[in-house]
């Protein structure tokens, strides 16, 4: 794997080119890189909605249940779920469920499932990296922390996951594919202390990660998007200064747009798509302006309710130039009869769009790294969602046992 | 028939033994139906969980899809319709589309229908203080509003079990209500109204409504009154009775049916359009349809189960994913979009094959190996009993 990052221009965020995966050598990557998180699109409908090459985030909580299958199948997760030209990045837990908090027993990670809780030891994890053979995968971890969450709550949390670090490690000189690729995970919650305890931790075994992963700001789901930007910022900040320069930065979650933006001149590298889905599950449509070249803003609003019965004879799309599938073809007046049926289209139609749509702001990101403009962009994002609640709690989708 | 009829047949060959025959039904002039044909039906205007352009990519090819016209005038309603110009846009669907009439639907959803000479009686599924009334007339109307291609008129629907003078009324009724659906339909020169056959399972019945059916100016028929509980004895009997007293040069749509053994002894016994709900909603269940019959998926046997659902299936999901991965999302909105999009390959693949068969002449070779398959062991005595009746002896 190469990970090329183009010479630092004066302004803010980095551009880089991620090529020479193992498995997909033709493939490359540009950065800020958009994730794929696990959506509800067959590999047919994302083909007719031009979702080629596209990269996807899988999570262990939600594939688990594959492991016996893919012990057999030998050909690794990307072709089993039907996208094996498409680069794997594997994670712990879905980023669009927020965790459910449960008793931490000692060295395993309690993860749930629709069918419950189970306990996740290292070896567990590795046995699924093992047979799922993902192109990249963040190494198990405790992230359980959040902003205001107990010290003692983040010295555990690290403890417990340098454990599982060095566990990974010793598990994967075991693995005989050698092109799933280790991405660290950083945890500390909000403390610097923590935080430069991780890094230290994981540095010791720098030359087997390719990339970090800073985790521990939030608990996945609605938790992410309601984050405190100025702590955020400063926290990573802070973490990608004692990282090396070069490596792949990835942070998961549900950020607001112009959070992305403050992420991403930062120096993340790589996001996911769990916001475009949050908003999907919500009903609505992402309708925000990226565009500098033409900022008219739109009255409606950066997203849409497509509930809204104003909507019930609204024969135009949700976005005029939008090109994707759904507002090429379909009209807000239909997605607003197929949510109020509960017809499994309407949140489809929603899903084309929004990632669509995400997918395209993620274009106009490294487009404006490029040309120095990411200040203005984030100006035009800000205005939108300023003063705007917008709710983002989905109902629960995980069952809780015990 | 004239040129610029809204709705042309042609039979373009014929088996020689059975009474198949393939056809192509030409609708508004530009969208073939080719025949015998299954339609999928989408109730609501849409197929569960099925883009439009997956129906018509080249594998599946579906020319025909049916909308429920109770469901649709609930909603959206009629003035939403009205405002886009009709179901074939609201939905993106620019291929053939056909409308029930809506009087099925209420008598089997709503608890209180009543069906009287004026037509169909029943509360507000939403408002139970509040009687409303569907008749001919309406039907028609709201039909017209939709605007499928094909639309159906009001019967006097009957339990299939029922007997006594009840179902000599309703046939009697439902040929009273054709001539008031001709006479509501305002749009008469781009939808055409099929009349359907009544009578229940006595063929003296079926004889005079059919009678007096073809007698009306139209462009196919439909049999009605069926699948709905009959013997399977009974049911093949009245469906070949019916198919023998309709005209030959006009489409025959049985309405209801959609097993795939249904399938195949019925267009052999005549019949043209088929629908049914079942290949969709067993699908929502997480079941798939095969040649042997139906694998239920939520099967732990399927957990590692790497093939696909049938090796030789030519439809998208076969073609990626293999019954262990839809095993793993059993639960998932992508089940059922994997499962529908088979089924309703399975079912436009089997009615594409029976045309194959009888436009080579081969129709009755091919029953008897799709059946051989379906019963290795013993055959339903009905099936050779029907299908002795056009001369295939299984």
């Amino acid at each position: 794997m190469k990970f090329v990052i183009e010479p630092a221009k004066k302004c803010a965020g980095r551009l880089g080119l991620l090529t020479g995966i193992d498995r997909i050598p033709d493939k490359s990557y540009k950065t800020p890189l958009l994730l794929f998180t696990e959506q509800n699109l067959s590999r047919e409908v994302l083909e007719i909605s031009g979702f080629q090459n596209i990269a996807v985030l899988l999570s262990f909580d939600c594939s688990v249940q594959m492991t016996n299958a893919l012990k057999l199948y030998k050909k690794g997760i990307s072709e089993f779920i039907g996208l094996k030209e498409c680069l794997t990045f594997v994670t712990i837990k879905n980023p669009c469920y927020p965790c459910l908090t449960g008793h931490h027993e000692k060295g395993s990670l309690p993860v749930y499932k629709k069918s419950g809780k189970i306990n996740v030891t290292s070896e567990d994890y590795m046995t699924f990296i093992k047979e799922s053979m993902p192109d990249f995968f963040v190494t198990l971890a405790d992230g359980d922390t959040w902003h205001d969450c107990s010290k003692k709550r983040i010295i555990k949390s690290n403890e417990r996951s340098n454990e599982m670090l060095d566990e990974c490690i010793k598990h994967q000189q075991g693995i005989k594919v050698k092109w799933s690729k280790m991405i660290g995970t950083v945890e500390g919650g909000y403390s610097e202390h923590e935080r430069r305890k991780s890094v230290d931790h994981i540095k010791q075994h720098d030359e087997k990660i390719i990339g970090y992963f800073i985790d521990g700001l939030h608990r996945n789901g609605h938790d992410a998007v309601s984050l405190d930007s100025i702590k955020v910022n400063e926290i990573v900040k802070y973490t990608l200064s004692i990282l090396p320069h070069d490596k792949i930065k990835i942070m998961l979650g549900a950020f607001l747009p112009n959070q992305v933006l403050e992420l991403v001149s930062i120096g993340i590298d790589v996001f996911d798509s769990s916001f475009a889905i949050l908003v999907s599950k919500m009903n609505r449509a992402l309708t925000f302006n990226f565009n500098l070249q033409n900022p008219a803003l739109l009255d409606s609003g950066p997203e849409i309710d497509l509930t809204d019965s104003k909507y019930k004879d609204d024969f135009s799309p949700f976005v005029e130039s939008c090109q994707c599938l759904t507002c090429k073809q379909h009209t807000k007046a239909y997605t607003n009869h197929l949510l109020n049926t509960k017809e499994l289209l309407g949140p489809m139609l929603l899903t084309i769009h929004n990632l669509h749509h995400y997918k395209m702001y993620f274009e106009a990101i490294r487009e404006c790294i490029k040309n120095d403009e990411l200040s203005d962009l984030k100006e035009m994002i800000d205005v939108q969602y300023k003063n705007k609640t917008f709710s983002y709690e989905v109902q629960k989708n995980v069952a809780q046992t015990n | 028939m004239t040129g610029n009829s809204p709705l042309t047949f042609q039979v373009l060959s014929k088996c020689s033994k059975t009474k198949a025959r393939r056809g192509l039904m030409m609708l508004r002039q530009t969208k073939p139906v080719e025949t015998p044909v299954f339609m999928p039906v989408g109730t609501q205007g849409t197929l569960k969980g099925v883009l439009v352009n997956q129906l018509k990519m080249d594998n599946m090819n579906c020319q025909i899809m049916l909308g429920n016209t109770y469901h649709l005038g609930m909603r959206p309603g009629p003035e939403i319709l009205k405002k886009i110009g009709g179901l074939h846009k609201f939905m993106a669907w620019d291929r053939a589309l056909l409308t029930d009439s809506g009087g099925f639907q209420m008598v089997s959803l709503l608890q209180l229908a009543e069906i009287t000479e004026q037509g169909v009686k029943f509360q507000s599924p939403f408002d139970t203080s509040t009687e409303c009334m569907l008749t001919p007339e309406e039907s028609i109307k709201l039909q017209n509003v939709i605007g499928a291609d094909i639309i159906m008129q009001l019967d006097d629907v009957v339990k299939t079990t029922t007997t006594g003078p009840r179902v000599e009324e309703a046939m009697h009724r439902t040929i009273r209500w054709i001539d008031r659906c001709l006479e509501a339909n305002e749009r008469n020169d781009d939808q055409s109204i099929f009349p359907i056959v009544q009578g229940g399972l006595q063929p003296e019945l079926r004889k005079q409504c059919a009678e007096a059916l073809t007698k009306r100016d139209v462009r196919g028929f439909a049999v009605g009154g069926l699948s709905g509980g009959e013997s399977k004895d009974d049911f093949w009997k009245i469906v070949s009775l019916s198919t023998d007293l309709l005209p030959n040069d006009k489409p025959r749509y049985l309405m209801g049916v959609g097993f795939a053994s249904d399938l195949i002894v019925c267009v052999a016994l005549g019949i043209d359009m088929f629908d049914c709900v079942f290949p969709t909603r067993t699908a929502r269940f997480g079941c798939a349809l095969v040649r042997s019959g139906q694998l239920n998926l939520r099967k732990q046997t399927y957990e590692c189960d790497l093939t696909p659902i049938d090796e030789k299936c030519g439809c998208s999901t076969c073609k990626t994913y293999t019954k262990a991965y839809i095993h793993a999302v059993i639960n998932e909105p992508i089940m059922c979009s994997l499962l529908t999009i088979h089924n309703v390959y399975f079912q436009l693949q089997l009615m594409r094959d029976m045309r194959d068969a009888i436009e080579s002449d081969k129709f009755p070779e091919f029953v008897k190996t799709y059946m051989n398959e379906l019963y290795p062991e013993e055959k339903p005595k009905w099936i050779v009993d029907a299908l002795k009746s056009v001369n295939v002896d299984l």
